[in-house]
């Protein structure tokens, strides 16, 4: 339980840009405001419950399920935010506009950012398994990764980029099909 | 405010034959237009301040009014422009909605389709700043310091992060100038009527 709120803390302190510590005021401001917390929230709540499943002990707190229903049913609706609860996601996720945002079967290392209009999930034919993204990885706005690739860590993928292949480690990579355009790119003062 | 109505007038019209309904519910048909509407209204009251405390009150209520109704827009078009741009009149965003901007400034005639997106560079934190009469096609991404021309015609997913001149047709990721036509209207056309289409497919047919 209280792992589960670390993580979500996690994530909280990626939308506060300033140094200073994170007060109940602006988390709870942050909940109210901001779309892509409101999502990866739902979906820790959704992951959490499925673990509620395997444990007898907690199967009473399963009658939260519709609950969790509802509030995907209203990220997806209002937002256009699908996060599969089949996809692993990484603690610190920031999700930093809406609409067009499909994650599934994927796993996403920690302290990654995602933007609009981003779509991660295995191509038609793979059988469940999606492509695997490292630590600290920047996907930009309307990227698209289909299909089993791999993204080492601290790589940037650029705005609009197609990935086709398997992404070495800090690359920054662009276009469609995403080619390296930097070799040992630092995205560490922007993510 | 009328302009924006008039532009998507004109543009059913081109697209359809001449529209049955009357300007005055021009709003009432269209999700675009509302969130134009509300982004206007939204801008406007960024930079106003009430004179005087017996104003203090009705500017309050109105600005909360505001607030909600542009809520309510960017919810039901799923799109979300930040209250600094400024538009200039007669700007036509996509009904269809998804569309992420913040430019500095996009000039009158411009027309925006679904699933645009339009910011800043992340390292240089400055916005573009768009001409006038910019046909913007679905899925495009405009993004940096830069400035597209006058005229310019984007096709889809362009992904576009230099600056353009005047009259230029720009196609690609990343997106290069493929032709600078000097009418775009028959291009634009061609564009609607058969999106698959290259660009150099459509300049051949638009300059035969």
């Amino acid at each position: 339980m209280t792992g589960r709120f670390g993580t979500l803390r996690e994530d909280l302190r990626r939308y506060h840009f300033s140094p200073a510590p994170l007060r109940p005021g602006h988390a709870l401001r942050s909940i109210w405001t901001l779309p892509g917390f409101q999502a990866v929230a739902v979906y820790r709540f959704g992951r959490w419950l499925r673990e509620c499943r395997r444990r007898p002990a907690s199967w009473p707190l399963l009658a939260l399920t519709p609950l969790f229903w509802l509030l995907q049913g209203y990220v997806q609706c209002a937002y256009d935010i699908r996060l599969d609860q089949g996809a692993d996601l990484g603690a610190g996720l920031y999700i930093g506009h809406f609409g067009g945002i499909y994650l599934a079967s994927c796993r996403l290392g920690h302290h990654c950012a995602i933007q609009q209009e981003v779509r991660i999930h295995p191509a038609a034919g793979d059988a469940g398994n999606g492509p695997e993204i490292g630590d600290r990885v920047w996907i930009g706005a309307h990227a698209t990764i289909v299909g089993q690739h791999r993204i080492a860590g601290e790589s940037t993928i650029g705005a609009g980029s197609v990935v086709v292949g398997d992404v070495a480690a800090r690359c920054l990579m662009l276009g469609s099909p995403a080619r390296v355009a930097r070799w040992d790119y630092d995205n560490s003062e922007f993510l | 405010m009328l302009d924006d109505a008039r532009l998507a007038r004109k543009l059913a019209a081109d697209r359809h034959g001449p529209p049955a309904w009357p300007l005055a519910l021009a709003w009432l048909r269209s999700p675009g237009l509302r969130l134009m509407a509300t982004h206007r209204l939204a801008h406007h009251f960024e930079r106003t301040r009430p004179r005087g405390l017996h104003r203090l009150l009705p500017f309050l209520a109105a600005k909360v009014l505001v607030v909600v109704a542009r809520q309510v827009a960017v919810v039901a078009t799923k799109s979300e422009i930040t209250p600094d741009t400024r538009f200039d009149g007669g700007v036509s965003l996509s009904d269809r909605g998804h569309i992420i901007a913040g430019a500095r400034h996009i000039g009158s005639g411009t027309v925006i389709h679904e699933r645009v997106t339009i910011g800043m560079d992340i390292r240089r934190e400055v916005k573009p700043t768009i001409g006038r009469e910019v046909w913007i096609s679905a899925r495009c991404v405009v993004y940096g310091d830069i400035t597209v021309g006058n005229g310019v015609t984007l096709m889809p997913r362009t992904i576009l992060s230099r600056s353009v001149p005047d009259g230029a047709v720009v196609e690609g990721n990343p997106g290069r100038v493929v032709g600078i036509v000097p009418d775009h209207a028959a291009l634009r056309r061609r564009l609607l009527d058969s999106p698959g289409d290259t660009a150099a497919d459509l300049i051949g047919q638009a300059t035969r």
